[in-house]
């Protein structure tokens, strides 16, 4: 070989090296996922996004927003000052967190109670992400007398009506002092849809958020997306359900719980009773087209009602589920049928969803 | 000293020099984040010479050598895979030098690949299908090794030409 | 044996084939998903199976191999590997962790086998 062809074929060498490196570079940027984790809103958030201009980091800064105008454990949050101000008059409430709040008394309306999101003293006593407790019997009871969502209001129409004084238009307010706003059983939901809004803004192809145990999904995939459905009895997975897209959410009995004096008492609580539902369910898994909030408080809302009652429920927002009861038995609604596959080796046996009412 | 007695004495030593990059191979730090079962690939220099200069019989010997001596010094599972991968790699490596006259360089990288192609069967076939997934990695560890091999076996291929000559007595 | 070139051009083809061969087995392993349940594999037999998305933090599992060699792997949310093995080599340890689809971490002499399971690959879990 002469000198010249040695350096000809290095150089040739070289060129289709650089090549190839940008070429991999390239094609990697493009179907490459992002993947954040952080914490907010209590828990783990777990984001991948395709493509956009800083979706991931968008949608946490969004949540953590969020967290900041809904949580009350959070002073200064809207409804940190809406407690603070119960039976005292209306506050100004940021127009997210009006919409949340909003959206949330229509699932409590629709649910009939089930899902109450002025439980705050009730789940106060029974502290579950502290030291959980068999609360004073009597205690429970005067608690439970606050309880009611229709004594908070929002708009100006509803506060001027029963508060006197300067009213601006993004009010809300609780009619009677003690009463306390917990949106615990819809806020990782919501969660979820303020990333989605995030993902859309920023121009990502698609993406998955998990807030916890609630799922959102953005864009399609060749595929359909994955979503595992946690087994209620253990680690693993009851089954696997494939979407187009959406938001799924999970209540489980499982997830917080504590043994007192014989008993099992399970953080999901009957607004009705002040007590642990008992539904005969272990798990709640809901699946809501649009809306994470949905997802969220009709999984909750379902675990309290119980199968049967949840059918009228689901239906009027067009959700789906997979209810789970103690017996071991499993029921998927029509719509997610050909969507949920069941783990081979779990041990549940499928049932007949109810027939319509 | 006869021509056939001066085989065997090379090929004793060749033996000899197998065991003892082995051994030190052994001792040498693994290379992080490598497959089970990658190594440098010395003892391998040996085999290309003797299947180059002593035949394929020799060649074969000294593979089985090497991995009796894996398999007393680190177990049934690595010996095994030293036993197939050294018979795959000796008889690879034969078939390019004397067939098809293929260069040091090549003959290297053709009995690394076969080497660890063929210790990648043997894991597959001990533990499972999963092993495949160490396959790329495998395949450039070989490249690599079997380049070194190569252009060691050249540069020492004139002191070896040296010994055997002392040892057979053959004309220059 | 008789003196030989190191390396001749008439067989850069062959080069450029395993080269080839090799970048392309790099990229299906770049782009094949990333999965999330986990499998624990002593001699062929499943032993223990780990869905990794639904851990919330780390956590271990002691189990005994073949030939009396006993590991310890960790399971996180983002992979799982083997952290100790009495096994002579330690090559299962030195493999690190493992994340995607159809990777695995191995160890010979202790039969056991750790890797990441495809048909377990979902993109979230709802609890």
């Amino acid at each position: 070989m002469t000198k010249k062809t040695k350096a000809r074929l290095l150089l040739a060498g070289l060129s289709f090296c650089v090549l190839l490196a940008g070429l991999v570079f390239a094609w990697n940027r493009s179907s490459q996922p992002e993947e954040l984790s952080v914490f907010a809103m209590g828990s783990y958030v777990k984001q991948t996004v395709w493509g956009g201009q800083q979706s991931a980091q968008t949608a946490a800064a969004q949540i953590t927003q969020l967290e900041n105008l809904i949580s009350w454990r959070r002073e200064s949050s809207d409804v940190f000052r809406l407690n603070q101000q119960a039976g005292k008059g209306p506050v100004e409430l940021s127009p997210g967190s009006r919409e949340v709040l909003e959206r949330a008394l229509e699932l409590c309306e629709k649910s009939g109670g089930a899902l109450d999101i002025t439980l705050g003293p009730v789940t106060r006593l029974w502290d579950f992400d502290n030291e959980p407790h068999l609360p004073n019997a009597e205690e429970l009871k005067e608690a439970l007398a606050q309880v009611d969502y229709r004594n908070l209001l929002t708009g100006a129409e509803a506060c001027r009506a029963r508060f006197h004084g300067e009213v601006s238009e993004n009010s809300g307010a609780l009619v009677n002092s003690g009463m306390l706003v917990d949106l615990g059983a819809l806020g990782k939901g919501a969660a979820c849809d303020v990333a989605i809004a995030a993902y859309q803004e920023t121009g990502a192809h698609r993406a998955v958020v998990a807030v916890g145990g609630s799922v959102g999904l953005y864009g399609k995939k060749s595929q359909p997306w994955q979503v595992a459905v946690r087994d209620p009895g253990s680690q693993g997975s009851l089954g696997v359900l494939e979407l187009a897209g959406g938001f799924v959410s999970t209540s489980g009995s499982y997830e917080k719980f504590f043994e007192e004096e014989g008993g099992t008492y399970c953080h999901l609580l009957d607004p009705r009773t002040g007590y642990p539902a008992e539904s005969g369910l272990v798990s709640v898994t809901v699946w809501h087209p649009e809306s994470g909030l949905l997802s969220d408080g009709l999984a909750t809302a379902c675990f309290v009602l119980g199968l049967e009652d949840s059918l009228p429920l689901l239906e009027s927002f067009h959700a789906e589920g997979i209810f789970v009861d103690e017996a071991g038995s499993f029921f998927v609604s029509p719509g997610l049928a050909h969507r949920f596959h069941l783990s081979p080796d779990s041990g549940y046996r499928q049932q007949d969803w109810p027939k319509g009412v | 000293m006869s021509k056939k007695s001066g085989i065997m004495a090379l090929g004793g030593l060749l033996g000899a020099l197998a065991l003892a990059f082995s051994f030190l191979e052994g001792l040498l730090p693994p290379v992080p984040g490598m497959p089970p079962g990658a190594k440098l690939g010395l003892s391998n220099i040996v085999t290309m010479y003797a299947a180059g200069s002593l035949g394929l019989p020799w060649a074969l010997f000294l593979a089985v050598l090497k991995g009796g001596f894996a398999l007393l010094s680190r177990g049934v599972a690595a010996g095994l895979m030293s036993l197939f991968g050294g018979l795959t790699s000796t008889v690879c490596m034969w078939v390019l030098l004397k067939k098809t006259g293929a260069s040091l360089m090549l003959t290297g990288i053709g009995g690394a690949l076969a080497h660890n192609l063929a210790q990648l069967g043997i894991a597959c076939l001990i533990t499972s299908p999963a092993a495949v997934g160490y396959l790329p990695f495998l395949l450039i560890f070989g490249v690599l090794t079997g380049m070194l091999t190569g252009t060691v076996l050249k540069l020492t291929l004139p002191a070896l030409e040296q010994v055997s000559k002392v040892l057979g007595q053959r004309k220059s | 044996m008789e003196e030989r070139r190191l390396f001749s051009r008439k067989e850069l083809p062959f080069l450029a084939g395993i080269l080839a061969i090799i970048i392309g087995l790099l990229l299906i392993r770049h782009f094949s998903p990333q999965g999330s349940r986990a499998v624990v594999e002593v001699n062929g037999l499943v032993r223990e199976v780990r869905e990794l998305s639904a851990l919330a933090g780390p956590e271990t599992l002691a189990l005994q191999g073949e030939n009396g060699i006993s590991l310890t792997v960790e399971f996180t949310p983002r992979g799982a590997r083997i952290l100790e093995s009495s096994c002579p080599d330690k090559n299962c340890v030195r493999t690190g962790s493992i994340a995607r689809v159809g990777e695995a971490a191995i160890c010979l002499p202790g039969r056991v086998v750790l890797k990441i399971d495809g048909a377990g690959a979902v993109d979230a879990v709802t609890y």
